[in-house]
C-alpha cells in the first residue's frame, strides 16, 4: 500500500517507531519530534523541504495511541505448545490445529500456554491489509465456534484476539447472521463470574452493538438487571452503559430510566 | 509539559480526497484516501487509539460520507459541539490546501477555484470551530501543501493541538 510522505512517518510513528521512552504511550510530542526528524532526513536526501509545524497551546501533552508491546515482534512460524505429554510444535499458520491442541487442556495448561493467544492476536495484527485481517479473523472465529462444547474455557484467553475481532466493520457486519456466534457471547457476557470478566466481555457485546437483533439486546439487557458482577464492575461501567444507551428504543422510558440511573451515579 | 492521559470519550474527523469532481483545474492525488484508511485502523482499534472515527473518503458510494464541504464542516461542527472539557478531539485532513490573499484554505471535493470562499473551508474556520469546543485536548492534522500558485501536497504539513 502507498502512502504519502508525510503519512508514511506518522504511520510509522504511530505503530510504535515514535515510542521513545519504551512505555508504550505515544504522545502527540512523540509523534511530532518523530515525523519532523524523519522528515528532515527524507528532505535533506531527496532534496524536498518538508516543513510540518507543531505548535503547542496546552498544560499537558496529548495522548494518542497505545503501542501494543508484541506487535514490532516478528510472528513465529511455529507455536510451541506445552502439555502433559511434552512440547507440541504446529505451524502458526494452520490455526485449526492449534485450536485441536489446546482445546482439552486444563486452566492451568492453559495459562501455561498463554502466549499461544498473543500470537494470535498478532497473527492478525501482521496480516498486510485490511481484507486479508478480516479473513483471518474470520477463520480464527469459525475454529473457535467448532470448538465451543468442549472449551468454553478457552474464551476468557481469546478476549484480546476476540476484542480486536470484533471492532472491524466487516466482522460486526458478518456476525450478525451467525446467531451462533452471537450466543457464546451473550452467554458469557451475562454469566460473568466476576468483575474482570464482565468488563471483558462487555466490551465485546458493545464492539458488536449493531450486530445484535432487538431480542438478543433484551436478553443481554436481562442479563445485566440480574447479574451484580455485571452491575457493580468498574470496568464494565462505561460498556454497559453504551449498551443500556443502544437499548433504548426496545425499552419501556420506565425501565430505560431505571437502567441509567443505575449507571449515571 | 505534564503528561496524563483523560478518560474522556475521543472522537477523530478524519478525511482523505483524491478525487476532486466538480473543478478540472484542480488534480487528483493519490495517496490520501489509503493515508486516512490506514490511520484510521491504528486510531479506531481499541487496544491502539481506542478512537470513535469518523471517515470522510473520496472513494465512498454514501452521499453521507462524501467528503463535500457541507460534509466536512458538519461533522466537524457536530464532533466539536458534542465534546466535554475532558474529551480529545483530532481532525485530519489529507488532500488539496491553498493559499489566497493571505488567507489558507483546504479543499474539500466539491471545490471550485473561482469561488473559493463558498467553496473551499478556511483554516480560521476550522481552529474557531475547534476553539469554541468545550474539550480541552484538541488536534489539528493538515497533510495538505500550501504553495499557493501551484497545487500539490508535498511541501508542507501543519500539526497543531490547542
Amino acid at each position: 500500500m502507498e502512502h504519502g510522505v508525510f503519512s508514511y512517518f506518522l504511520l510509522e510513528g504511530l505503530m510504535g517507531d515514535a515510542d521513545y521512552d519504551s512505555n508504550s504511550l505515544i504522545f502527540l510530542t512523540d509523534i511530532n519530534r518523530y515525523v519532523t526528524s524523519k522528515l528532515t532526513e527524507w528532505g535533506l536526501t531527496n532534496r524536498k523541504e518538508q516543513k510540518p509545524t507543531l505548535q503547542l497551546d496546552v498544560t499537558g501533552d496529548i495522548f494518542l495511541v497505545y503501542v501494543p508491546k508484541e506487535a514490532s515482534q516478528d510472528l513465529p512460524a511455529t507455536f510451541t505448545i506445552t502439555s502433559g505429554a511434552g512440547p507440541i510444535t504446529v505451524p502458526s499458520e494452520d490455526i485449526s490445529n492449534v485450536f485441536k491442541e489446546i482445546i482439552y487442556m486444563s486452566n492451568e495448561e492453559l495459562d501455561e500456554n498463554r502466549e499461544i493467544f498473543t500470537n494470535m492476536y498478532n497473527l492478525i495484527d501482521s496480516e498486510q491489509g485490511y481484507n486479508k485481517k478480516i479473513e483471518k479473523s474470520k477463520q480464527i472465529l469459525e475454529c473457535y465456534l467448532n470448538s465451543r462444547f468442549s472449551a468454553s474455557n478457552i474464551l476468557y484467553y481469546f478476549m484480546p484476539v476476540f476484542i480486536l475481532i470484533t471492532a472491524y466493520k466487516d466482522i460486526k457486519k458478518w456476525i450478525s447472521d451467525k446467531p451462533a456466534f452471537k450466543e457464546i457471547f451473550i452467554r458469557e457476557f451475562v454469566n460473568s463470574g466476576s468483575f474482570n470478566y464482565a468488563g471483558i466481555t462487555s466490551k465485546i457485546i458493545c464492539n458488536l452493538i449493531p450486530s445484535f437483533t432487538d431480542d438478543e439486546l433484551l436478553e443481554i439487557i436481562n442479563g445485566i438487571e440480574t447479574n451484580d458482577q455485571i452491575i457493580y464492575s468498574f470496568s464494565a461501567r462505561k460498556n454497559v452503559y453504551m449498551i443500556i444507551n443502544a437499548s433504548r428504543m426496545i425499552l419501556s422510558p420506565d425501565e430505560f430510566d431505571e437502567l441509567k440511573k443505575l449507571y449515571e451515579a | 509539559m505534564s503528561q496524563s492521559i483523560s478518560n474522556g470519550k475521543r472522537n477523530a474527523l478524519l478525511v482523505g480526497i483524491n478525487s476532486y469532481y466538480l473543478d478540472g483545474a484542480i488534480g487528483n492525488l493519490r495517496y490520501c484516501v489509503n493515508d486516512v484508511k490506514s490511520l484510521n485502523e491504528i486510531l479506531s482499534n481499541h487496544l491502539r487509539g481506542d478512537f470513535n472515527t469518523y471517515l470522510l473518503t473520496s472513494d465512498t458510494n454514501e452521499k453521507n460520507d462524501e467528503p463535500n464541504r457541507s460534509n466536512i464542516m458538519s461533522m466537524l461542527r457536530l464532533i466539536a459541539n458534542s465534546a466535554g472539557p475532558n474529551d480529545t478531539l483530532l481532525f485530519y485532513f489529507a488532500g488539496h490546501g491553498i493559499e489566497k490573499d493571505g488567507k489558507s484554505y483546504i479543499l474539500p471535493a466539491d471545490s471550485k477555484m473561482n469561488i473559493l470562499d463558498e467553496t473551499a473551508i478556511s483554516i480560521d474556520w476550522i481552529k474557531n470551530t475547534l476553539n469554541e469546543s468545550s474539550a480541552k485536548q484538541r488536534i489539528l492534522v493538515l497533510d495538505s501543501c500550501y504553495s499557493g500558485s501551484k497545487l500539490g501536497r508535498m511541501a508542507g504539513r501543519m500539526t497543531e493541538a490547542f
